[in-house]
């Protein structure tokens, strides 16, 4: 990377966000990545001289992350999404045919240098599987068709729009300088949201009431992303009033509302903000976990692309709450069009004087610097993501100290998953009882249910906590092809699976919970009858191997052998006794592992032993699967769907 | 804290909690997996080590815990829960659930580990070979495919890789990041891939780097020079102490048939704790080198050593030294033992006081500053340890005292202990401690000391052995001590300087810390020793001995362990006009103009002490046994013998008996400061500065080829406006010369001082004294 004086001044005002210089890694990764296509050794010996690391300290934070590449890509690179849900759907033979159509391997160029592809993992738009995303822009619903076409105009040099992203598709270098901050200006290209995001709005507005659009209410609006588009339907009224409230009185507030995290493990919300000790003379930070990459999670992704602002809103009264000067959005990296808008708007929102110095004229001062990831499942998990932020590998921490206590640069923070944050301002403008009589007993307000997979029309549902799979299903036009229901996961496939039997339990905390799973990220991914559960699950562990952060033995070495099993066992390789193993081994993985990652990984497989231990044994039998994977597949139907 | 500080701070509350069934109580703060050490109960591990952060990575320690009478959920990392009072603690001797856990993550280490035992170093002292018998499963279940990966890869000369080995405890990295502050390995990759690596250029150069081999659980880093050499159950292992500095490192050598093989850091919480640095590991082959000295010789009229009777050569030594005025020089790398011999010998048999340890650049200011301040007394790592604020004068710890640097980082990470650096530029070493630096041309030290301020008696000033080449630097350090009330410390480079100073081997002292100017210290000593007069004139500095013997007057010169171009560039000529007696292990410099040599033991051939800078004694043993070779002290017992005038030193042991019942005098030279004189250069040159490195030319390091590849390249350093005044860019050839000679470096443009140039003292193309005859001074420098 050679560099010129105004690549300097970048580089130095990209360190300049951070309170600490070595957080600014990731960025100049990014930032690297627009100037050479790839993270080359060179730019390693820059980053590490600017920020006075060792090069081995840059290059083992630059190999930890999948988005930083160690060889040219093409001027567009191609991620078919082969996640579960995605590959059921179409993605494997969308992947395997533009292999062949282009002639190249995973991560393979095209000779000419403009085409490159790779297969990822679940990239938060499970509703509109199979999903393509080239340069980190969606191209949502694909057939082998349209894929095949998309990657031809590429080599033309003409590729079509994205479906949900700026009006011209931006090259590779192009998007690698909007991840690494630089706003490119093409935020307000491009729709709001896709028609899956906006199914359960319209079923709303058409009169069903049991769904509570509030999040989602003006999602239809064309500059629902806009800071006039917010304003419009009441935006940024909250803080006006939480600014006038105590710190103390806004953290009562949210805590009599009862709102729970929203990012899986559902922990009290006000309850968390009170752990930050006060009056410590500490910095204290608030940080937005917008990592969403829970295969199924396409909540946040939407949310963030329709409506940023509502994010800012929340983030100014958590940091105000709190006690915090600065915030941070950590936001991952392969969602570039999102990326753009939550940029776009906190830049608006600095301009109108709702961040940086006495916001408001109130007296408060808060700096949001958006911080975007580079590609690791394992960033989401909390500790992993304040390791990442401050410039590390992204693994888990040891605790205690837990965040409260010593988080962000060892001072106390508070992580919020985005969902939780953007329900704030409507607690405060509406009040902690409104909030608190929506949904059940102890699971109280509304969220947003996502619907993927096998539905008729997928998408996502903002209701009262509490209503039941059966009740969304049938919003969704029902199952397709009228076909019968057989597993689905209720919170992300590290929510252990259920099957039909369980439509009717209340999706909230406990009744989920009583049943024996979790309610998770609300991903509600659902497959029907066609589908082989083996293959499902064989998939989603080779998700977990490839996502396993390799601090532990047990996770690390344990989800290598568990897909090793798992293959064979869906190619009907190994014996009864292999189920035994593999059930055994989930032991010594699940609870005996670092974090919380392990025990994902061991969910599905217990949970799908647990419901169709025949079907494994009838793989074994017939030595291979009995599924046509054609026949789970949306493509055969693919321009049917309403 | 570990739990060997806890346990030293007695005001730490005990926390009483069961294991197994047991009750123990232990220091509050404590891991669980040491509160069951301390039962003797033996939880697996891999990733814990006590001087390490706790990561609870391996995740093989797992045991069962319940606290207040709740269990928690899922067996914990016995490595990173500290104790709670009434914990109970099941481990996997009496809960099934923790026994399971264990043996799962035993079978889960082992699947991709290639269990090639039988040809690996570390087999007979594994941890992974060992715990997987105790505490493993009969079989793997494992049927898959390993992971693979290319077979060694040297991670830099002396350090080899072996991935599939490696288990990723990350000890190692853990350790160069935490404990040296150089994490040039790092783990990479992520997930099943993850792995333990270097940045492609750059090697893993480290002067800590074996530490890393040493705790390495499993065979996968290991030792260039060590590789395929031995099996642990062929090895002798003797406790012993290290030669090279005087940081004062606890050392194990493991020997076979006579042959050190290997020699590791020892464990002592209050010195070293578990490390040492590469030179201390590594650089042990002199002793093996083709060139020992193996029978007395002596020179024959033609000019030719040869060998020679010991009754012939002893006479002969013992006639030269009797019939002419001698003065006696003994370099820093003796033992205390042995420096109380020459001590002895020079006063009883010689008498003289014209002996010196101090082969270096020395001073009347210094030697008084040892008598004053030094000798007789005591000050350790525990006053580091808690120091609130460290000054280092004519000092750069990582290079000339490395466990001391150690030491300080330590507190530097912990709690950001203040360090100030008086030195032309900050040195890797003080970047590292985020010393604040003095920017101080050589010579100017005593007026850049004069301004430090802010020291309480907390403080401490750590003042190198070069503080001694600037006049008035002492002085200044001392009133700064003075009126602070800052604890003083003086960290020699050799191991041997500061017993030697004990001893009595410098002109103003006699053994037991008394001047000899003190009539009643001199009455004291005749009495123990039952001579009838001392001499009672202070005597010669090393490099004044040297002058006598170019004047003529002084006529012969013991001599032992001295590189002599250390005091003198013009040695040679000098000592070919003196009878010279050499006691030497291998030729040098002094054996070719000697009249007489006698062999004597290395330090691995001998028992012995040297007392580091602390003045903490380091007794050791022989750690090859049954070797011929004689410690000095017993043949100049010999000698004196020879002479007529005894000393009855017949061995080492009645040496250190002897030594011990004299006592420390409880009288000190009084200490008279100096001015400083700030040096006078000429505008069109350059103020030269050097020290040396811990890897160097060093005549100790010879013969490990793979320890000198790790060496830092020598530069020569000068500053942007130096580099724009000659048209240099960094890399390219400057040369540095004074009228004796030059030398020829490329130049590293850094934030040195603008009126020096700084090059390495003794390193490859860079011989100081040799080439320039000076240590600092002017010198021009131009573009090459
Ligand atoms: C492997 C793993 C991945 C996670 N990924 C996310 C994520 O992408 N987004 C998120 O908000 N929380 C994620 N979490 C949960 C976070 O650790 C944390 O609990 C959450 O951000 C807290 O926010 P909340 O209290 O608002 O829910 C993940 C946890 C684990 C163990
Ligand atoms: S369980 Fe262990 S290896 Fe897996 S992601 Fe967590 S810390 Fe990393
Ligand atoms: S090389 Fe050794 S010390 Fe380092 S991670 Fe691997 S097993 Fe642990
Ligand atoms: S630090 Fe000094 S005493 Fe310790 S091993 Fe190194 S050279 Fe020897
Ligand atoms: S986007 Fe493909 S599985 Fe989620
Ligand atoms: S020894 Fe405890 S986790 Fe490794």
């Amino acid at each position: 990377m050679p560099l010129t004086d105004s690549d300097n001044l970048v580089m130095d005002s990209i360190i300049n966000r951070y309170p600490r210089s070595r957080s600014a890694i990731m960025p100049l990764l990014h930032f690297a990545q627009s100037k050479d296509g790839y993270v080359t050794s060179e730019s390693i010996e820059v980053i590490a001289k600017k920020l006075n690391l060792e090069s081995a300290e840059v290059s083992a934070v630059a190999t930890f992350y999948t988005q930083y590449k160690r060889g040219p890509v093409g001027e567009y690179h191609v991620g078919v999404c082969t996640n579960t849900l995605c590959a059921i759907m179409g993605g494997d033979e969308i992947f395997e045919s533009l292999k062949e159509h282009l002639g190249v391997e995973n991560n393979g160029v095209t000779d000419d240098g403009r085409v490159s592809i790779e297969h990822i993992e679940c990239n938060a738009a499970c509703d509109y599987a199979p999903v393509i995303m080239a340069n980190w822009e969606f191209y949502d619903n694909q057939s082998v068709e349209s894929a095949k076409d998309l990657v031809d105009s590429m080599r033309q040099g003409t590729p079509p729009a994205p479906t949900r992203g700026p009006d011209r598709l931006p090259t590779w270098k192009e998007n690698s300088a909007l991840l690494a901050g630089i706003n490119d200006g093409l935020a307000n290209q491009g729709v709001q949201a896709g028609e899956p995001t906006l199914l359960g709005l319209k079923i709303a507005q058409s009169g069903n009431k049991k769904l509570t659009p509030v999040l989602t209410q003006y999602y239809d609006q064309k500059d629902s992303f806009t800071l006039e588009g917010y304003r419009r339907g009441g935006g940024y009224k909250a803080i006006e009033r939480a600014l006038d409230m105590s710190p103390d009185e806004v953290i009562q507030t949210v805590e009599d509302s009862g709102l729970r995290g929203r990012g899986g493990a559902g922990f009290p919300t006000g309850m968390k903000w009170g752990f930050i000790p006060q009056g410590d003379n500490k910095e204290h930070y608030f940080v937005v976990n917008a990592d969403e990459s829970e295969p199924g999670t396409c909540k946040d992704t939407p949310l963030m692309l329709a409506n940023p602002h509502v994010l800012i809103e929340g983030t100014i009264i958590g940091s105000y709450a709190i006690r915090a000067k600065h915030a941070f959005i950590y936001i991952r990296g392969e969602v570039a069009h999102v990326i753009r808008r939550v940029q776009q708007a906190i830049e608006d929102a600095y301009k109108a004087g709702l961040l940086g110095k006495n916001i408001l004229g109130k007296g408060f001062d808060l700096d949001l610097v958006l911080h975007v990831g580079a590609g690791a499942y394992i960033c989401g998990e909390e500790t992993a993501l304040l390791d990442s932020l401050e410039g590390f590998r992204g693994q888990p921490r040891l605790r205690p100290p837990y965040p409260a206590i010593a988080g962000l640069y060892a001072r106390p923070t508070v992580v919020n998953n985005v969902e939780s944050v953007a329900s704030v301002p409507a607690i405060i403008n509406n009040g902690a009882q409104w909030f608190a009589s929506l949904g059940t007993e102890k699971s109280k307000g509304f969220t947003l249910y996502s619907l993927s997979g096998h539905v008729k029309n997928p998408g996502q549902f903002e209701a009262p906590l509490g209503i039941t799979l059966r009740e969304l299903i049938d919003m969704a036009g029902g199952m397709r092809d009228g076909n019968k229901l057989k597993f689905w996961t209720p919170g992300g496939s590290s929510t252990p699976i259920f099957t039909d039997e369980h439509l009717d339990i209340p999706l909230d905390y406990e009744g989920v919970a009583a049943a024996g799973s979790m309610l998770g990220t609300k991903a509600l991914q659902i497959f029907d009858e066609t589908t082989s559960v083996v293959r499902a699950v064989l998939r989603w562990t080779e998700f977990y191997e490839h996502e396993s952060c390799g601090k532990c033995t047990p996770c690390r070495e344990g989800t290598w052998w568990l897909v090793q099993i798992l293959k064979d066992l869906d190619a009907g390789k190994g014996e009864q006794a292999d189920l035994d193993k593999l059930l055994d081994l989930c032991d010594n993985i699940a609870g005996r592992s670092f974090c919380a990652l392990a025990d994902g990984a061991a969910s599905p497989i217990i949970s799908s032993i647990q419901y169709f231990r025949q079907e494994y044994l009838e793989h074994l039998k017939i030595g291979g699967s009995p599924f046509n994977p054609a026949a789970s597949s949306l493509l055969r139907s693919v321009g049917v769907r309403v | 804290m570990s739990t060997q500080e806890l346990a030293i701070d007695t005001t730490v509350e005990m926390i009483t909690l069961t294991i197994d069934g047991f009750e123990v109580s232990v220091p509050k703060g404590t891991l669980v997996i040491r509160a069951a050490e301390k039962l003797g109960i033996q939880i697996p591990r891999f990733c814990d080590h006590p001087l390490l952060d706790p990561v609870g990575a391996c995740r093989q320690c797992l045991v069962e815990i319940e606290v207040n009478g709740r269990k928690f959920p899922k067996p914990q990392a016995s490595c990173t829960i500290p104790v709670e009072p009434g914990m109970i603690v099941n481990t996997q001797l009496t809960s099934a659930v923790a026994d399971k856990a264990q043996q799962g993550v035993m079978e889960l280490l082992l699947i991709n580990h290639p269990l090639d035992c039988a040809v690996c170093d570390k087999g007979g002292e594994c941890p992974l070979q060992n715990q997987a018998m105790s505490n493993g499963g009969e079989e793997s279940r494992f049927e898959g495919t390993k992971r693979t990966f290319e077979k060694p890869i040297s991670i830099s000369s002396q350090v080899l890789l072996d991935r599939e080995r490696c288990i990723l405890c990350a000890r190692c990295t853990r350790f160069s990041e935490e404990i040296a502050g150089d994490p040039f390995i790092t783990l990479n990759e992520r997930g099943a891939l993850q792995q333990v690596g270097i940045y492609e250029k750059e090697p893993f150069e480290s002067y800590f780097s074996g530490n890393t081999v040493q705790i390495c659980p499993v065979g996968a880093l290991t030792g260039a020079s060590y590789r395929f050499r031995a099996r642990p159950f062929d090895l002798i292992s003797t406790p012993s102490a290290c030669e090279h500095c005087a940081s004062g490192c606890d050392m194990r050598t493991d020997v076979r048939r006579g042959k050190t093989l290997r020699r590791l850091a020892g464990d002592d919480a209050s010195v070293n704790e578990e490390w040492n640095c590469d030179k201390g590991r590594w650089a042990f082959k002199y002793v093996n080198a083709n060139d020992r000295i193996t029978t007395p010789l002596i020179r024959d009229e033609g000019g030719r050593l040869r060998e020679a009777s010991w009754p012939e050569a002893l006479a002969l030594a013992a006639k030269g030294l009797k019939e002419n005025r001698s003065a006696v020089l003994v370099g820093g790398r003796v033992t205390l033992e042995d420096a109380y011999g020459y001590s002895k010998f020079a006063r009883v048999a010689l008498k003289t006081n014209d002996i010196d340890f101090r082969s270096r650049v020395t001073s009347k200011e210094e030697r008084n500053f040892l008598a004053s301040h030094v000798v007789g007394t005591q000050i350790n790592y525990r006053d580091l340890d808690k120091a609130d604020q460290i000054v280092l004068l004519g000092f750069e710890a990582e290079e000339e005292s490395p466990i001391v640097f150690l030491r300080l980082y330590k507190q530097v990470r912990k709690r950001e202990l203040k360090i100030t650096a008086v030195a032309p530029f900050a040195s890797r070493g003080n970047k590292k401690l985020k010393a604040e630096l003095i920017a101080t041309q050589a010579g100017s030290e005593a007026s850049a000391i004069s301004k430090i301020s802010n020291l309480s008696n907390k403080s401490v000033i750590l003042i190198g052995e070069r503080l001694s080449e600037s006049t008035g630097a002492i002085s200044a350090a001392v009133t700064l001590a003075t009126s602070s009330g800052a604890k003083l410390a003086w960290i020699p480079r050799r191991a041997g300087e500061r017993g030697a100073l004990e001893a009595g081997a410098i002109p103003n002292l006699l053994p037991g810390a008394r001047p000899v100017s003190d009539s009643v210290a001199r009455v004291d000593l005749q009495a123990a020793w039952g001579v009838s007069g001392l001499p009672s004139n202070p005597g010669l500095d090393s490099d004044e001995i040297l002058k006598e013997v170019e004047r003529g007057s002084i006529r012969a010169l013991l001599v032992g362990g001295v590189d002599p171009l250390d005091i003198s560039p013009d040695y040679q000529t000098i000592m070919e006009k003196a009878f010279v007696v050499s006691l030497e292990i291998r030729h040098s410099a002094v054996t070719q103009i000697a009249n007489v040599v006698f062999p004597v033991a290395a330090v691995v051939e001998k028992s012995g002490t040297f007392i580091n800078w602390e003045s903490r004694g380091r007794f050791f043993e022989a750690a090859v046994p049954d070797s011929l070779s004689r410690s000095d002290v017993r043949i100049l017992s010999m000698l004196a013998d020879e002479m007529d005038s005894s000393i009855n030193l017949p061995t080492v042991s009645s040496a250190r008996d002897e030594f011990n019942s004299l006592g420390t005098w409880h009288h000190r030279e009084s200490f008279t400061p100096v001015s400083g004189i700030s040096p006078s250069i000429a505008s069109d040159k350059a103020n030269l500065c050097s020290w040396r490195l811990l890897l160097d030319a060093g005549s100790l390091q010879d013969g490990e080829n793979n320890l000198a590849g790790t060496a830092h390249p020598s530069v020569a350093m000068i500053s942007k406006n130096r580099a724009d005044a000659l048209d240099v860019n960094d890399g390219e050839l400057i040369r540095i010369s004074t009228s004796r000679g030059q030398i020829t470096l490329p130049c590293q443009i850094d934030q040195i001082e603008d009126g020096s140039v700084w090059v390495p003292r003794n390193s490859a193309n860079s011989k100081v004294i040799e080439s320039l005859g000076i240590t600092s001074g002017e010198v021009s420098v131009v573009k090459a």
